[in-house]
C-alpha cells in the first residue's frame, strides 16, 4: 500500500517566501503559497501501524528540531493549518512537482540497510505545494505559476492532486 | 544609589526588580528554574552584588548570558592566559573577534592574515545542517567585523561511530553536517582549503564541528570591535536580518549538558543560516569600507554572535571606556518579543556599526537602498538603534520604558572561576622540565615494546588501516565544497598535507593551513595529545615548504565542574603551550621565539546525560606562509626512481595507533617528540622546499611511515610504486611500517640527492635513505633477509572508500 | 576607440564576479561588474558575462528566480543585438531558465538539472577533461576543434537535460555543443567520472544557433593562470586553457 507524508519547516521557509515574491513580480495573481517535502512509501500492507511511527522517527526525513510531519491521508489533520489539505479562506490548490523519476534508492536504502527498517519497497520524493488563489481562474493561476516558476517540464513533472474549496479561516 | 544623576547615571530601570535578595534558597532555585536560568544561585546574589542592587528580570537575563561558559569563558580564561601569543608579526593577539599576523607588504602596504577558530557543537548534534551552516556563517561575521576580506575555511570534525549503536544517528548527522557546511560555505564562495575528520564512540552524541576561517586585510585599515577613539555620540546601527527568537538561549544552551530525553521541538532553539543574505551583506559591507577608507571615518564594526545584540553592544563599549544606551524599539524585528529576547536573541546574519552620525545616512543607504536588503530577505534592513553614551552603564529602553541599567563593565567583565581540577601529567614529565636528552634514552629502551606477535598478512592488516576513516581519503567530503572558488587556490585539499593559495594575484606569496588533533593520543594522555596536535599541524605546514607562523587552537572538552575532565582541559592547555614554546618561528629560531597562538576558541560541556565524555579534543589549526607557492611541495610521488628519504629517527610506537586499532591490541608507548628533532626537521623541510630539491613530500603520523608511502603512490598523478629497504632501521618490519613516531618522508631526484643531504646534515636531521619509487603498483619491502610485497591495486580501493563507507 | 568595455552581472548570492571581472581585465578588455538593480546601467556595453555562484541560493531551482529578473530582459535585447554573452555556471542555469539558450524559439527548451552522479549527491567540485567540440562561437574561436583541456566544475544542477525532440540531434548538427566532458584522451565516455552529472550526450557548454550566447557549467575564470591548475603550480602565471574563453570573446569584439 501507498502512505503519503508532508513534512514541512518549524522555521520560515525561504524558498516559500522568495517564490511567492518571484510570482508576485511576475504579476501571478497567487494569494499565498506554502510547500512542504513530499515523501510516498510503498510499503507491506501489514506493517501500516509501526511503519507509520518509524517512520517519522527516522532524521533524515523528520528532525523534529526543525520539522513538522503530516501524513497526508490523515483525515482529522484537516483541522491542522499546517496539513496540506487544511481549508482556507480561498480555495487552493494542491500539486506536486516531482523529477521524471521520483524513485529515491538513496532514501530507500538508508532505510533499509543503515536503518534496517523493514517493510518498504518503493519511496518516491517530490516537493508539494498548497498555491491559494483568488475564487476565479484559480486553475488557470495555478498553471501560469508552475510554468513560469515552480517545474521546469525538461527533467520533472507536476500532479494537481486536487482542489480545496475556500470558506474556511 | 539614587545620588546626584548625571545622564543615564545611576537611575533605577523602569522594570519591576526582582527581589533575590530577599529570597530564600528554596525560592531562589524556583525562580530561577521557572525563568529558565541557568544562573546558579550564587551568581544570581553576586548580581546583586555587582550591580549594587536587585536586578530586572532582563538585566537577570543579561548575567545569565554572560557568565555562561560560551560567553564568559569563566572555567578557562586563567589557563588560557599560559598560551604564547606574542611574536613581533603578530598585529593583533587574541581578545578581539579574531586575531592577526603580518604576513608580507604588496603593492606597497602590509598586509596581515586574519585567523579566527571556532566551534558550533551543540547546535550540530541537535539540527546538524543548520547548526553546522551557522557555525560557518558566525565565523565568517569573525573575520569580516576585522575589516577584512574572508578567504578560506577549514573543517575540523569529530563523529560517533559510524557502525556501533548508534550509527543511524551517527551518519545522518556527519551527513548533514558536511550538507551544512557546503551549503554556507559554497553560495558565499569562500573556497576550502582543509580540514579532518575523526570517528569514535566517544562522539556518538556529541559530534564536533569546528571551524576555521582566514581573511586578509591591509595592516593600516584593520577595522576594531570597539567604539572608536573620541565616539561619545556616535550612533549605533544594526545591519541584517529581522530579529527573530531564533537560538535563544543558545550561550547558555551551549552551557547545558544535552540531555537526550528533551530533545525539544521548540523552534528557538535552531539558528537558521541564510548564506544567500550573508552574501549580499558582505558586498554592502566591503562597499561601506570602501567609503569608510576613503574619508578615513573613525569607525567601530562587530558582528553578532552568543548573546546578540546585547553582547555585541556591550562589548564594543566597554572596551573602549564608554556606555551605550539602546532603544530595542527600534531594532528591526520579524515578531513581538519582550524586549529581553530582543536583545539577546541570536538571530543570524548580523552586525552592529559604531559611526559618527555624520555617516549614518551613507551607511544606511548603501545597505538599504544600493544592496535592496529589505527585498534580498524580509525585514532585513540596517537600523540606527542606539547611540554611545560617555557614561559607562549599559541602558537598554523600549517604548519610554527603561527595562536596563547597570555599569557596562559589569555586563562585559564576566565571572572567572577556579575550577577543581585532577592532572594527568606530572609535572616533571612536562617538555619544559625535562631535557630531550633525557627522553631520548628512555625511548631508546622501549625496543620491548615489540612484544607482541607480527601478523600473519601483512596485507590484510596493510589494507584495515588505509580504510580507517580517518586516514582514508577524505574526497568525499570535500569534493563537497567548493575548493576553486575566488581563483586562488594552489594546493587543495587532498594533495597535500596542508592546502595552499595564493593571496593576491600578482604575488607568488603562499598561505598554508593544516587543522590536527588525535582524539586517540588525547584519550591515552590530553597532555601529549596537545603536545602531538601542536607537533602534526606543524609539520603538516612544513611539508608543503611553508613556514609555520601562527596557531589557532579550539578547545573542546567535557564538563569544567568535574575535577577529572577540567584535569583534561588544563593538560590540553599545557601541552599546547609547551609544545607552542619548543618550537621556534623558523625566521627568529636564534631569538627562541615561540610561534603564537593568535586566536582560540574554547567549548566545554561536550558530555551526554549519561556523564561519559568526548576524548579530549584541543584542535589546532597552523597557519604557514610561503615565499612563492610556485615551490609548494605536494604528496603524490613525481618519477620513477627518484630516491625516498626517510628523515626522523624511526622508534615503535604504538600505543593508540591505527595498527594497534586493525589489530585489536593496546598498550604500548605514544609517539612522544623529541623537540630538537621536530624543529630541526622542519627547519630543514622548509630550506630543501625553498632550494626545489624534493620533487614530493609527506609526514608520517596516523597510519605510519607505509601509510604516508601508500598515500605517496595514490596521489602520484602517473602509476607508481616504491621499493624499500628498512634493514638500516633495525626494527620488526611491521614495527618499523606502522608505528606512529612522527617524521617526514621526501622523494628526491638522483641529481639533487646530494644536496638533499647535504641540507639534512647541514639541519642536523637524522635520516635513512630507504630506496625508490619504481614503476610497479606495488610497494616491496625488505628487511635483511626477509621480503615482502604489499600490492597497491587493494590498497588504493580501501583507501578510496573507507569515507565513502563510514558515510554511506 | 578604447578597451572594449564589459558588464559582468552579479544576481544577488553569485560570488564569482570579482575572479571574472579580474580574467576580463586580464586579456584587455575593461569589467564593470554592475548589480541586477542598477537597470540604467546595464544596457550599452560591448558583451556581457553571467558569473557564477549561487543566485537566490538557487531557491525553487538553480538560475530560475535570476531568469525572472527584469534585468534579464534587457540583456536579451543586447543579445538579440549580436553582442556576446557568456554565462558560466548559475550564469549558464539563468541562460537555459530564460531560454536564452539554445534560444531557437523563446521557450525554455532544456534544463540543467540535478546531477546524476554516484559519488557525491548534490554538489560536486572536481577538475573534468573537456573536449572542444565547435569552435564557430564567439567564446571558443580561439581553440583548435577537438582539443582535450582541463577546468573545473562546481554545481549541484549541472545536468543538461531536454525533453524536446530532436533538440539534442539539432544542436550536435549545427555546432552548437562547444564543449562535452571526456576522459583525458577526449573521448565521451557516458559513465561517471568521465560524465560528472549524466548530461546528455556529455554536454558541458551550449552556444546559440548565432554562436553570440554561450553557456558553459565548466569555470574558466578558475582555469585562467597555470597556477590554479592541479598539480601545475609550478608554472605559475603561465596561461592556463581557461584563458582562450575570454580572448576569443575579445576577439570576436575586435572583428567588427
Amino acid at each position: 500500500m501507498l502512505i503519503e507524508l508532508a513534512v514541512g519547516l518549524k522555521v520560515p521557509d525561504n524558498v516559500e517566501i522568495t517564490a511567492l515574491r518571484t510570482l508576485r513580480a511576475l504579476s501571478i495573481n497567487v494569494a499565498s503559497l506554502k510547500r512542504w517535502e513530499y515523501y510516498s512509501f510503498e510499503i507491506d500492507e501489514n506493517m501500516e501501524e509501526q511503519l507509520r511511527e518509524t517512520l517519522l522517527s527516522v532524521d533524515v526525513i523528520v528532525n523534529a528540531n526543525k520539522n513538522y510531519a503530516l501524513w497526508i491521508d490523515n483525515e482529522q489533520a484537516d483541522m491542522d493549518k499546517n496539513h496540506p489539505r487544511y481549508m482556507g479562506r480561498l480555495p487552493s490548490f494542491l500539486v506536486l512537482v516531482e523529477e521524471q523519476d521520483p524513485a529515491d534508492e538513496h532514501l530507500l536504502r538508508i532505510i533499509s540497510e543503515r536503518l534496517l527498517i523493514g517493510g518498504v519497497k518503493h519511496v518516491e520524493r517530490g516537493t508539494l505545494w498548497r498555491i491559494s488563489t483568488p475564487e476565479k481562474e484559480g486553475e488557470g493561476i495555478v498553471r501560469q505559476a508552475l510554468e513560469q516558476l515552480l517545474f521546469n517540464r525538461h527533467y520533472q513533472k507536476y500532479k494537481i492532486l486536487g482542489k480545496i474549496r475556500g470558506g474556511g479561516e | 544609589m539614587n545620588g546626584k544623576i548625571k545622564g543615564v547615571g545611576v537611575k533605577l530601570p523602569d522594570e519591576e526588580l526582582v527581589p533575590i535578595k530577599e529570597m530564600d534558597e528554596k525560592e531562589l532555585a524556583e525562580f530561577l528554574r521557572g525563568k529558565s536560568i541557568s544562573l546558579s544561585k550564587e551568581e544570581a546574589r553576586l548580581v546583586c552584588k555587582k550591580i549594587g542592587r536587585n536586578p530586572t528580570l532582563t538585566e537577570l537575563h543579561i548575567f545569565n548570558i554572560q557568565w555562561s561558559e560560551h560567553t564568559s569563558y569563566k572555567s578557562s580564561r586563567k589557563w588560557l592566559r599560559i598560551l604564547p601569543t606574542e611574536s613581533p608579526n603578530v598585529i593583533l593577539g587574541p581578545g578581539e573577534d579574531s586575531g592577526i599576523f603580518r604576513i608580507g607588504k604588496f603593492n606597497g602596504k602590509s598586509y596581515g592574515l586574519v585567523v579566527s577558530h571556532e566551534s558550533h557543537n551543540h547546535p550540530s548534534q541537535v539540527v546538524p545542517y543548520e547548526g553546522a551552516a551557522t557555525g560557518v556563517g558566525g565565523i565568517i561575521r569573525d573575520i569580516v567585523c576585522m575589516g577584512a576580506e574572508v578567504i578560506a575555511t577549514a573543517d575540523p570534525l569529530r563523529f560517533g561511530n559510524p557502525d556501533g549503536e548508534m550509527k543511524g544517528s551517527v551518519r545522518y548527522v556527519a551527513n548533514a553536517v558536511i550538507d551544512g557546511i557546503a551549503g554556507y560555505g559554497n553560495p558565499l564562495g569562500i573556497p576550502n582549503l582543509g580540514g579532518d575528520v575523526y570517528f569514535s564512540d566517544s562522539f556518538n552524541d556529541n559530534c564536533l564541528v569546528n571551524v576555521v576561517a582566514l581573511g586578509i586585510v591591509a595592516e593600516d585599515e584593520i577595522i576594531h570591535s570597539r567604539v572608536p577613539e573620541g565616539g561619545e555620540g556616535f550612533e549605533v546601527i544594526l545591519v541584517g536580518k529581522a530579529t527573530d527568537n531564533s537560538g535563544f538561549g543558545g550561550a547558555s544552551f551551549a552551557s547545558l549538558i544535552l540531555d537526550d530525553t528533551k530533545r525539544e521541538s521548540d523552534k528557538g532553539a535552531v539558528q537558521v543560516p541564510d548564506p544567500f543574505l550573508k552574501n549580499v551583506i558582505l558586498r554592502a559591507t566591503y562597499r561601506v569600507f570602501e567609503e569608510v577608507r576613503k574619508a578615513n571615518i573613525p569607525v567601530g564594526f562587530k558582528d553578532l554572535g552568543a548573546g546578540g545584540i546585547m553582547c555585541a553592544s556591550s562589548e564594543m563599549a566597554s572596551s573602549a571606556g564608554y556606555g551605550m544606551d539602546i532603544d530595542i524599539g527600534k531594532v528591526h524585528v520579524s515578531m513581538e518579543m519582550p524586549p529581553f529576547i530582543t536583545a539577546c536573541s541570536e538571530t543570524q546574519e548580523r552586525f552592529l556599526w559604531v559611526v559618527p552620525r555624520s555617516f549614518s545616512q551613507t551607511l544606511l543607504r548603501i545597505y538599504n537602498e544600493d544592496f535592496a536588503l529589505s527585498t534580498i530577505a524580509e525585514g532585513a534592513r540596517a537600523s540606527v538603534i542606539g547611540r554611545v553614551i560617555k557614561e559607562k552603564r549599559y541602558v537598554l529602553r523600549q517604548g519610554g520604558k527603561v527595562y536596563c541599567n547597570v555599569p557596562v563593565d559589569e555586563v562585559t567583565s564576566g565571572i572567572t572561576y577556579e575550577r577543581e581540577f585532577i592532572p594527568k601529567i606530572k609535572e616533571e614529565e612536562r617538555i619544559i622540565n625535562r631535557k630531550d636528552e633525557e627522553r631520548e634514552e628512555e625511548q631508546n629502551n622501549w625496543q620491548a615494546q615489540c612484544e607482541f606477535e607480527e601478523p600473519d598478512d601483512y596485507n590484510e592488516i596493510f589494507l584495515k588501516v588505509l580504510a580507517l576513516p580517518h586516514i582514508a581519503s577524505k574526497e568525499r567530503i570535500y569534493k563537497h565544497y567548493d575548493t576553486e572558488v575566488k581563483g586562488l587556490a594552489v594546493i587543495r585539499p587532498g594533495e597535500a598535507d596542508a592546502g595552499v593559495m595564493a593571496v593576491f594575484n600578482n604575488s607568488k606569496t603562499g598561505i598554508a593551513l593544516s587543522v590536527d588533533s588525535n582524539p586517540f593520543y588525547s584519550r591515552e594522555s590530553p597532555y601529549w595529545g596537545a603536545v602531538l596536535s601542536v607537533t602534526e599541524a606543524v609539520r603538516n605546514v612544513a611539508a608543503t615548504g611553508a613556514v609555520p607562523s601562527a596557531f589557532t587552537d579550539c578547545l573542546n572538552y567535557g564538563n569544567p565542574e568535574k575535577p577529572e575532565q577540567m584535569g583534561q582541559f588544563v593538560d590540553g592547555v599545557r601541552g599546547l603551550s609547551d609544545a607552542a614554546r619548543s618550537i621556534y618561528y623558523p625566521p627568529l629560531k636564534d631569538k627562541k621565539q615561540p610561534i603564537p597562538f593568535v586566536s582560540g576558541n574554547v567549548s566545554f560541556y561536550n558530555e551526554s546525560s549519561s556523564g561519559s565524555a568526548i576524548e579530549p579534543s584541543p584542535i589546532v589549526a597552523c597557519i604557514g606562509v610561503i615565499n612563492d607557492y610556485s615551490k609548494a611541495l605536494t604528496t603524490g610521488f613525481k618519477k620513477r626512481g627518484s630516491r625516498i628519504i626517510l628523515l626522523g629517527r624511526r622508534k615503535p610506537e604504538f600505543r593508540a595507533s591505527a595498527y594497534f586499532h586493525a589489530r585489536g591490541l593496546k598498550g604500548g608507548v605514544l609517539p612522544l617528540p623529541n623537540m630538537s628533532s621536530v624543529r630541526n626537521e622542519v627547519y630543514a623541510m622548509i630550506e630543501l622546499a625553498d632550494n626545489k630539491i624534493p620533487l614530493a613530500s609527506h609526514d608520517i603520523s596516523d597510519g605510519g611511515m607505509i601509510t604516508a608511502l601508500a598515500e605517496m603512490c595514490f596521489l602520484a598523478c602517473i602509476p607508481v610504486g616504491a621499493e624499500i629497504d628498512i634493514t638500516g632501521l633495525k626494527m620488526r618490519t611491521d614495527c618499523a611500517l606502522f608505528s606512529e613516531t612522527q617524521g617526514f618522508i621526501i622523494e628526491v631526484a638522483e641529481e639533487n640527492y646530494n644536496a638533499a643531504i647535504s641540507t639534512l646534515k647541514k639541519n642536523k636531521v637524522e635520516y635513512f635513505d630507504i630506496g625508490r619509487t619504481t614503476g610497479e603498483q606495488a610497494i616491496s619491502i625488505k628487511n635483511g633477509d626477509k621480503r615482502m610485497t604489499l600490492a597497491l591495486a587493494d590498497g588504493s580501493d580501501a583507501w578510496r572508500n573507507g569515507v565513502v563507507k563510514a558515510l554511506k | 576607440m578604447g578597451n572594449k568595455r564589459i558588464a559582468v552581472i552579479y544576481f544577488p548570492g553569485m560570488n564569482c564576479e570579482n575572479e571574472t571581472a579580474h580574467a576580463i581585465r586580464a586579456v584587455g578588455m575593461s569589467a564593470d561588474i554592475i548589480r541586477w538593480n542598477m537597470l540604467d546601467e546595464v544596457a550599452g556595453h560591448d558583451g556581457y558575462v553571467l558569473p557564477g555562484g549561487w543566485s537566490y541560493e538557487d531557491r525553487v531551482r538553480a538560475g530560475v528566480v535570476a531568469a525572472r529578473d527584469p534585468v534579464v530582459s534587457i540583456i536579451k535585447e543586447e543579445a538579440e543585438e549580436g553582442k556576446p554573452i557568456l554565462g558560466i555556471c548559475n550564469g549558464a542555469q539563468i541562460l537555459v531558465e530564460s531560454g536564452m539558450i539554445p534560444g531557437i524559439s523563446s521557450n525554455v527548451q532544456a534544463a540543467l538539472a540535478p546531477n546524476i552522479n554516484p559519488f557525491i549527491r548534490g554538489y560536486y567540485c572536481t577538475w573534468v577533461h573537456l573536449r572542444i567540440s565547435s569552435v564557430s562561437n564567439a567564446f571558443t574561436s580561439l581553440y583548435k576543434k577537438g582539443e582535450v583541456v582541463r577546468m573545473p566544475i562546481a554545481h549541484g544542477e549541472g545536468r543538461f537535460t531536454t525533453t524536446e525532440e530532436g533538440l539534442v540531434d539539432y544542436l550536435e548538427e549545427k555546432g552548437m555543443i562547444s564543449m562535452k566532458y571526456t576522459d583525458k584522451n577526449g573521448h565521451t565516455l557516458s559513465s561517471f567520472p568521465f560524465n560528472p552529472n549524466g548530461a546528455l550526450n556529455n554536454i558541458a557548454a551550449v552556444s546559440n544557433e548565432e554562436g553570440n550566447v554561450m553557456a558553459m557549467m565548466p569555470h574558466p575564470e578558475r582555469a585562467f593562470y597555470m597556477r590554479q591548475v592541479p598539480c601545475s603550480h609550478k608554472e605559475g602565471l603561465s596561461p592556463a586553457p581557461g584563458r582562450r574563453i575570454f580572448e576569443s570573446m575579445k576577439k570576436s569584439l575586435e572583428k567588427d
